[in-house]
C-alpha cells in the first residue's frame, strides 16, 4: 500500500496513528510508513502522545514490536526514553517540555535503531513539536498513539489519520466491527453546510457554545457542553443547529435527544467526539444529524486480524467489511498489504439498518 | 585447614536471575489456582499438565481440595528454567523527591503561595474505595495522614462509581490543580478505557494542560499512566505523602502555581 503516493497526492505531511484498542496494530502501520519514506528519501519525524517503543506491553508483559527510526530521522522523546533506545542520537535542541522521564528532546538518528518515544502527553506538547520537527527538515511528520486515545487526531494538530482496528477487540469479525464502528464513525461525518457555517462563524471564532435559530444566531460566554446546553435562557425550541467546540459526549446528546426540531449538531472535529454507537443510533433515530467544523481525513485503516492474546480472525472478510465501511479510502493489513483487498460483502454488524444506512449517507455528503 | 565458610556461599548472577526457593539458582516457585473439575486423581494430572505446559520442570500438586461446585483448588511447585537480566532492567517511576505532611504544606505556602485544589474519585463502575480513602480521607493510612488533613490543601473525595464527566464537571467548578483517579477492577482491562477516556475527555474540553493527572491502583504502573497520558501513576502501598509530594512539585515544574 503505497501511503506516502497518498500523502503527497493530498499535501499531507502530518499524520496521527490511532488506535481502535491497545494492540490494533498502531505501532506496525507506523514502521510501514517510515520504511516507505525512508525508501524514497523523505525523512521523517517521530513523535508519540503517550509512551511507545517500549519493549514489552505495559499490561500482558508480552513482547512489543519496536518503533524503528532509520538513519537520519528526527525524534522527540524524553531523555530517560531515549536511554532505552538503540539508535545512535544526536541531540539538538531540548523543548520547553516537563516530562516525569525527564526533558523532552529533539534528536537526531545518526544510525538507524529503536527508539522509545515518551514526554509528549498533551495535545500542547504535540502543537509545541510539530514545528520543531520540520525545523530540523522532517518533511513527513508522524504522532504514534496510545491505546485508543484520539487525542492526536485533532485537525490543528495533524493532516489526516491512519485507523488501527485490530483482533484484539474481539474473538469475531462481527465483535470487531461492532466496536470500531463508533471510532471510525466519527472520522466519517461530514463537515457542517455552509450556510450554517457562515452564520455560526462567530461562535467557531470565539471557541464558545453557539446555536441558530432560522436566520438568527446565538453566541454563549461557555466553551463546554458538560453542564448543559438546553437550560440556557437564550435556548428556544426553533433552535436548528448547534455549535459544541468541547467534547460532544453521550450525555450532551442525551440532553439534545428531546429537541423537538431536527437539530444539526455541529463537533468542532473528530477528536471531540466521545459518543459510543448506542448515543448515535438514538440522535439518528431522533431525526437529528451530526457532523463537524473540520473534519480530518483518513490516509488508510490498518486492520490487524492477528491478536496479540493469541487468535487470528480471518483477514479477507474483515478487510472487506471495514472497506465497505469507509469507501475509498485504503484498508490494508501492514503485515500483507501486498494482498489484493476486495470489496465484496456490505458491513453488517449487526446494529440497526435505518442508523447504518443513515450514517452512510451522513458520511458521503 | 580452615574454609572461610562465606567463599561457599552460591552467588546471585545478576544477569541470569530465576526464583530462589531451597538453594540459589534452583528456580523453585510455587502457584495456586483453580479447575473448573472435580477434586481427584484426574484433576491433580491436569495440574501438572497445565504446569508442564506453563514450562515448569518437575511440576508437583502438594495440595488439592474440593473447594465446591465441582471445582478443585490447587497448590503446585515446580522448577522455573528461565532467568531475567536484572542488571539492565530499567523501570520508569516516579522520581519527585518524597517530602513529609510538613514540607509539602510548607512547599505550597512558599512556592506556590495558595492553596491547591484536588480532586480524587474511583471511576467508571469501580466501586473499590479503599485506595483512593486511604490517600484522601482525613484519618489516612499507616501513620501517614490523608489529603483532607493538609491544611494547604483542599481536597474532595468523591467516592465510587463517578463517571469521567462528572468528574470533569467537578474539575471545572471547584477549579482543580489536580484529579487523583483509582481503578481497582481491572476485569477485560475496563481501567484502561476508564483512564483513557478521562484523558481525551479533558483534551476536548482543553483542560489538560491546566491540570496535574494521576492514575492509581493495584494494577498501575508509572509506565502504563504515561502510555496513557497522565503524569504520574502509583501502585499498591503508595501513601498520601507520595502522591501530594509529586502534585506539587510538578504544579512547579510545569508553571502551574
Amino acid at each position: 500500500m503505497d501511503l506516502m503516493a497518498r500523502c503527497r497526492a493530498h499535501g499531507w505531511s502530518k499524520v496521527a496513528f490511532i488506535g481502535a484498542t491497545k494492540h490494533a496494530g498502531k505501532t506496525t502501520a507506523l514502521n510501514g510508513l517510515v520504511e516507505q519514506a525512508h525508501r524514497q528519501g523523505v525523512t521523517v519525524g517521530l513523535c508519540s502522545i503517550g509512551l511507545d517503543g517500549e519493549r514489552l506491553d505495559t499490561i500482558l508483559g508480552v513482547e512489543k514490536p519496536p518503533v524503528y527510526a532509520p538513519e537520519g530521522t528526527i525524534v522527540i522523546s524524553a531523555e530517560a526514553a531515549l536511554e532505552q533506545s538503540t539508535a545512535e542520537l544526536e541531540w539538538l535542541e531540548v523543548l520547553p517540555v516537563e516530562s516525569p522521564l525527564g526533558s523532552v528532546v529533539v534528536c537526531k538518528v545518526t544510525r538507524g535503531g529503536n527508539v522509545v518515544l515518551a514526554g509528549i502527553r498533551q495535545r500542547a506538547h504535540v502543537d509545541l513539536a510539530m514545528p520543531r520537527l520540520i525545523d530540523y527538515g522532517a518533511t513527513l511528520r508522524l504522532v504514534d498513539g496510545a491505546f485508543d486515545r484520539i487525542a492526536a487526531a485533532s485537525p490543528e494538530l495533524v493532516d489526516a489519520v491512519v485507523l488501527a482496528v485490530g483482533a484484539v477487540a474481539g474473538k469475531t469479525v462481527s465483535t470487531v466491527l461492532q466496536h470500531a464502528q463508533p471510532f471510525l464513525q466519527r472520522f466519517l461525518l461530514p463537515e457542517v453546510d455552509r450556510g450554517i457555517r457562515e452564520k455560526l462563524m462567530p461562535a467557531h471564532q470565539q471557541q464558545v457554545i453557539g446555536w441558530l435559530s432560522g436566520t438568527r444566531a446565538h453566541c454563549t460566554h461557555q466553551r463546554g457542553a458538560l453542564f448543559g446546553i438546553t437550560a440556557h435562557a437564550d435556548w428556544t425550541k426553533d433552535v436548528d443547529a448547534v455549535y459544541l467546540p468541547g467534547a460532544v459526549t453521550d450525555s450532551v446528546i442525551s440532553e439534545l435527544l428531546g429537541h423537538s426540531r431536527s437539530l444539526t449538531v455541529i463537533a468542532q472535529h473528530p477528536a471531540q467526539v466521545l459518543v459510543h454507537a448506542e448515543a448515535y443510533r438514538k440522535l439518528y433515530r431522533a431525526g437529528h444529524r451530526l457532523c463537524v467544523w473540520t473534519s480530518l481525513p483518513i490516509l488508510a485503516v490498518a486492520c490487524n486480524p492477528h491478536s496479540i492474546t493469541g487468535y487470528d480472525l480471518p483477514r479477507q472478510p474483515l478487510l472487506d467489511a471495514l472497506r465497505a465501511w469507509v469507501g475509498d479510502i485504503p484498508v490494508y493489513d501492514p503485515l500483507h498489504d501486498d494482498e489484493v483487498v476486495s470489496l465484496q460483502h456490505p458491513l453488517d454488524v449487526g446494529g440497526d439498518s435505518h442508523d447504518e444506512s443513515h450514517t452512510r449517507a451522513e458520511s458521503h455528503r | 585447614m580452615s574454609v572461610d565458610y562465606r567463599t561457599q556461599i552460591a552467588k546471585v548472577d545478576l544477569t541470569r536471575v530465576r526464583p530462589y526457593g531451597d538453594t540459589m539458582d534452583d528456580g523453585k516457585v510455587q502457584l495456586s489456582f483453580s479447575l473448573p473439575v472435580p477434586d481427584g486423581p484426574e484433576a491433580v494430572e491436569a495440574a501438572r499438565q497445565l504446569g508442564a505446559k506453563m514450562g515448569l520442570e518437575n511440576p508437583t500438586v502438594v495440595h488439592h481440595e474440593d473447594i465446591g461446585e465441582n471445582f478443585t483448588f490447587v497448590v503446585m511447585y515446580g522448577n522455573c528454567v528461565h532467568t531475567v537480566d536484572y542488571a539492565h532492567i530499567q523501570v520508569p517511576k516516579v522520581d519527585s523527591p518524597r517530602m513529609d505532611f510538613y514540607e509539602i504544606n510548607q512547599f505550597i505556602r512558599e512556592c506556590i503561595g495558595r492553596k491547591i485544589t484536588v480532586i480524587g474519585a474511583c471511576t467508571g463502575t469501580d466501586a473499590h474505595t479503599v485506595g483512593i480513602d486511604a490517600i484522601m480521607n482525613m484519618k489516612g493510612y499507616n501513620g501517614e495522614y490523608g489529603l483532607e488533613r493538609y491544611p494547604e490543601i483542599h481536597a474532595y473525595n468523591l467516592g465510587s462509581q463517578v463517571e469521567n464527566e462528572e468528574m470533569v464537571r467537578k474539575a471545572i467548578e471547584l477549579k482543580a490543580d489536580a484529579l487523583l483517579v483509582s481503578q481497582v477492577v481491572t476485569q477485560k482491562d475496563v481501567h484502561i478505557h476508564n483512564l483513557s477516556a478521562l484523558v481525551d475527555l479533558l483534551e476536548a474540553e482543553g483542560l489538560r494542560q491546566n491540570l496535574v493527572l494521576i492514575a492509581g491502583g493495584p494494577r498501575i504502573t508509572h509506565e502504563l499512566a504515561l502510555e496513557l497520558g497522565y503524569d504520574a501513576g502509583f501502585g499498591p502501598g503508595t501513601l498520601a505523602p507520595d502522591v501530594a509530594s509529586f502534585v506539587v512539585q510538578e504544579m512547579v515544574r510545569r508553571g502551574l502555581a
